[in-house]
């Protein structure tokens, strides 16, 4: 019998850690990635919440991983569409190019919210406003502090639930690793400018995780940084390169403006494709107003539908999820493919045996 | 003359007048001085034959309503002006025939019945057929009601309001009173010979001579009873409406509170005919099961009915008031109503920031940018780029400070709360020695030129913008994008300020038509004036108003107000875009590059 194909679509984290499990169950992969490179999101932090690890070794080491004879990572491929033909899926490109597998896993991941929806936090206006994506790229040393090098003890902020939370603008949901990311954040700042003053700005904290309720306690207690309940209402600029904020401190009751060198936005997680599903074939088309994350048949399956049979979902494709969730889901997911696999090649045999008895006849 | 058939109509008519002379005293009865003064100095003005000319052009021959929609226009106009040519057809021929001027209106209502055949002279032929002539526009008005009714897609309405019980009495009672004349007097005419073209028709069916009597007698008592009912139901529209052009033409204001049964607030509100339009142009139509159209409100007012619901969740868009063929003012109406429910709000202003300033400084410009300008610092940043390249000397008063204008208070029906913001801006605006107030939100600019008394102009940031550009002070390269202008309700219909924004974006681009513009624009959804519509039916009308943008592919979606631009965004796939924005960020329409001028001393703005 053939060895089975699994193409994967989008190589992140997720599709990273899919492909991986399935070359090693003797399955053959081929990993599509839009960007010239694998790695996705996870290619740009610095470090790693709740135990600081470090992102780029991470990164290296999955990288390595799939340097496996049953992968093939197919690089710069904008996938459009997925079409069914008999039991198979074909997948095609942007370029029109066609790969056919015997089932698909889709590792699409998420978008950034664009922070210029809400402007009034000043993002794109002020330069001091900064991204928390912007802000690993500094820990990186990928660009520049947005104040002076000479400021000894910056003043920063940190908005939670930029774009998340937020019926507005149509997120309702919450993006879960912000809190803790913010956290995290707030800390490596603290380690490269001891003297700075940071305050946090949100609405609940969420430290769901492992080890991160005990990260908030260390913020606090170790690194002195504060937290005030309360969302911000506007940014607007201030006098010698300052960006000056008004907020209401909901637990003192009582409100609040401060002048900044720096102000990040924690910026939530948005779906990066809505699959439009056909009677034969599935587009992949971009998300509008309120269209959310793809919703498996259940929570505890992968499967996207079951009218659409060896199509499965793994990662923050299906919604906000800490990369720690999202390895241990793309691993499950790649056992789900398997038996969906095996069950197909039990059925055609099945077929085949019952033919080959009518021609015996 | 007199024959006991007529007694129904003669007595239906007459408690008709009575009950309305009853009504209307009580209403009058709730005149301010004020307002009784402005009746007796233009009662006998040209104002009466203003109000006379409208009254004919509105009431009988429904022109608003037909320009709106020709065939609900026809049916009015059938209805209202075929009723009235009958009538003053039987005053000539009473009149004619007996050679006195004053008779009793059942003589005329009932001539054929009293006179079948008159001489056949042509002047009697004449009136013959002139009458026939005015009953087929009506019984053609009444057929397209039938079809209306019964079918709303026909007459091109999309949707129809539900009459109460007594409403539906009268309208049936309507419908038969042409139908029953018709036959009566083609019994009559088939009987006694005479009639003009139409029942030497409808004649010709077999009337035995024993069914004359009766339908006389069924006309006459579907006559009384409709007058009977007039008063009672929506009808009351009919004389109403023509007294209340009359009064609004000598000037007399609606009181300060609302009163459903006194001045001339009752007068409006039993103007509406019901006609519906209101429910068509409201942008709230079909979202949610929201049923708080004017056409219910009103409905909810003259009955007496708890109408929280109804003004709360209003955006106060003006699309109704706009479209509604009686002229009523639909959104003071709706503001003084939720200044009843609001009174027992309590608001506490002690915070509010105020200056003290020794030197009032001279400036060309005072910009005020308002709230909603803070929750759009993008459009802030581009009027004073723009500003400060057409070399315009201004203050940005509201910069670190900001005090709402009160409008937002003020549409929640709390006017005493927004007096407070009034007067301390005023004080703000007053302590500059500016030339012109410029604002970038369409709400503050209504609030500042409507309730403020200003020492100084107003102008919307797009007026101001265009006027620079008129006088070559900002000049743009016209480039190959596609604009698609989102008119705010603020601005547009409420000030008819249309052309001044679409002329700026014809500097920088193309701007596309659309479906529906102007004073026919959409709601972005996010009014203010709303106080109780839910999120998701806001987001749904956002939705679409966006499908009408979108069409065409235009590169940007521009509009000139804040809270628009603030709310179409968060829901567009197309970039929205202020239209001071515009100028100061798009690629390919920068400024020609001409020999600057000499910075000479700083340009007016007047
Ligand atoms: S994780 Fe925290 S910051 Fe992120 S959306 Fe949820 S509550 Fe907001
Ligand atoms: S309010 Fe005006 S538009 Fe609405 S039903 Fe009454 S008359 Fe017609
Ligand atoms: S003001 Fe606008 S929202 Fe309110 S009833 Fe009229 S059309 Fe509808």
């Amino acid at each position: 019998m053939q060895q089975p194909t699994v193409n994967i679509i989008g190589a992140g984290p997720a599709g990273l850690n899919a492909a991986i499990s399935l070359a090693k169950l003797e399955i053959k992969v081929n990993l599509f990635e839009k960007q010239d490179k694998p790695g996705g999101h996870l290619s740009h932090w610095h470090s790693l919440f709740p135990n600081m690890y470090d992102a780029k070794t991470l990164l290296k080491s999955t990288i390595n991983n799939i340097k496996h004879p049953n992968i093939k990572l197919y690089t710069s491929k904008n996938i459009k569409q997925i079409k069914r033909q008999n039991n198979q899926w074909t997948i095609s490109s942007d370029q029109n190019q066609e790969y056919t597998s015997d089932a698909v896993i889709i590792t699409s991941g998420f978008n950034l919210f664009d922070a210029t929806k809400k402007e009034e936090y000043g993002y794109g206006i002020y330069p001091q406003v900064i991204t928390s994506l912007e802000l690993e790229q500094m820990f990186n040393k990928r660009s520049k502090w947005p104040f002076s090098e000479e400021i000894e003890a910056p003043k920063a902020g940190f908005v939670h639930c930029v774009g998340s939370r937020d019926t507005k603008c149509g997120n309702n949901w919450c993006s879960k690793v912000c809190c803790v990311k913010a956290v995290k954040q707030a800390i490596e700042f603290k380690k490269l400018f001891p003297k700075a003053e940071v305050n946090c700005f949100y609405m609940d904290l969420r430290m769901f995780g492992k080890g991160y309720e005990e990260l908030y306690m260390k913020a606090q207690v170790d690194y002195n940084i504060q937290f005030v309940r309360g969302r911000l209402s506007e940014a607007s600029p201030a006098n010698g390169n300052k960006v000056n904020i008004k907020a209401e401190d909901t637990l003192m009751n009582r409100p609040l403006k401060q002048n900044l060198d720096m102000l990040v936005l924690m910026v939530g997680m948005t779906p990066a494709i809505l699959l439009n599903k056909q009677s034969e074939h599935i587009d992949f088309v971009k998300p509008k107003f309120q269209q959310g994350f793809i919703t498996p048949v259940d929570n505890y399956q992968s499967i996207i539908s079951q009218d659409t049979p060896g199509v499965f979902a793994a990662g923050t494709c299906k919604g906000p999820a800490s990369l720690i969730d999202v390895i241990q889901d793309a691993k499950a997911t790649a056992f789900e493919v398997l038996e969906y696999l095996k069950k197909e090649k039990e059925k055609k045999a099945e077929i085949l045996e019952k033919f080959n008895m009518i021609c015996a006849h | 003359m007199m024959h006991p058939f007529t007694i129904p109509f003669v007595v239906g008519f007459t408690m008709m007048f009575i009950v309305l002379i009853i009504r209307y005293s009580n209403w009058f009865r709730g005149f301010s001085i004020e307002n009784r003064k402005r009746i007796a100095n233009h009662m006998f003005s040209r104002k009466t034959i203003q109000a006379l000319n409208e009254i004919f052009k509105e009431s009988l021959l429904h022109l608003k309503i037909y320009k709106t929609n020709p065939i609900l226009g026809y049916m009015h106009m059938s209805f209202a002006f075929g009723w009235f040519l009958l009538i003053v057809g039987g005053k000539l021929e009473t009149w004619y025939y007996t050679g006195n001027f004053v008779n009793p209106p059942q003589y005329a209502i009932f001539f054929r019945f009293f006179h079948p055949v008159t001489e056949a002279t042509t002047i009697h032929r004449i009136f013959d057929f002139y009458m026939e002539f005015s009953l087929l526009i009506v019984l053609s008005g009444l057929a397209i009601a039938m079809v209306k009714r019964i079918r709303k897609r026909v007459t091109g309405i999309k949707n129809t309001t539900h009459h109460t019980r007594a409403n539906r009495f009268a309208l049936t009672v309507l419908w038969f009173i042409f139908p029953l004349r018709l036959l009566a007097e083609s019994a009559t005419t088939s009987i006694h010979g005479g009639g003009s073209y139409l029942t030497k028709i409808t004649s010709t069916l077999p009337f035995h001579t024993t069914v004359e009597l009766p339908l006389w007698w069924a006309y006459s008592i579907s006559l009384g009873m409709f007058f009977l009912c007039l008063p009672f139901s929506r009808y009351l529209h009919i004389p109403t409406e023509m007294i209340t052009i009359l009064l609004k033409k000598w000037g007399v204001k609606p009181e300060l509170k609302l009163t459903t049964n006194k001045g001339l607030q009752a007068f409006e509100i039993h103007s509406c005919s019901g006609c519906g339009i209101c429910l068509d142009a409201c942008p709230a139509i079909g979202v949610g099961n929201n049923k708080f159209q004017s056409v219910y409100f009103i409905n909810e007012m003259r009955n007496g009915k708890d109408h929280y619901k109804t003004t709360g969740l209003c955006l106060s868009c003006g699309s109704c008031q706009q479209s509604c063929p009686v002229g009523i003012k639909l959104e003071p109406l709706r503001i003084a109503a939720r200044e009843n429910l609001n009174s027992t709000m309590q608001f506490i202003h002690t915070y509010l920031p105020s200056k003290m300033i020794l030197w009032p400084e001279t400036t060309n410009v005072i910009l005020y940018t308002g709230c909603m300008g803070r929750m759009n610092p993008r459009t802030t940043k581009s009027i004073k780029k723009l500003l400060a390249e057409a070399n315009i000397e201004y203050i940005h008063v509201d910069e670190d400070e900001n005090i709402c204008c009160g409008r937002p208070m003020a549409l929640a029906g709390a006017k005493e709360q927004a007096e407070i913001m009034i007067s301390r801006n005023r004080d703000i605006i007053h302590s500059y020695n500016g030339k012109v107030l410029v604002t970038t939100c369409p709400i503050c600019f209504k609030q500042f030129k409507n309730s403020y008394n200003l020492n100084l102009p107003v102008m919307h940031h797009s007026m101001y913008i265009n006027q620079l550009m008129e006088k070559g002070k900002l000049k743009r390269h016209q480039s190959e994008l596609n604009f698609s202008y989102h008119d705010p309700c603020e601005l547009g219909r409420a000030f008819n300020c249309y052309d001044a924004p679409r002329e700026v974006l014809k500097h920088a681009g193309n701007v596309i038509q659309l479906s529906m513009e102007k004073e026919k624009s959409l709601c972005c959804g996010n009014n203010m004036g709303t106080i109780l519509l839910k999120r998701e039916d806001r987001q749904q009308i956002t939705d679409k108003t966006l499908t009408v943008l979108s069409k065409n592919n235009p590169d940007y979606i521009v509009t000139s107000c804040p809270v628009c631009k603030n709310t179409l965004s968060q829901q567009s796939s197309i970039p929205v875009k202020d239209i001071a924005e515009v100028l100061t960020e798009l690629p390919g329409i920068k400024q020609k590059k001409e020999p600057s001028a000499s910075p000479l001393p700083q340009g007016k703005a007047d």
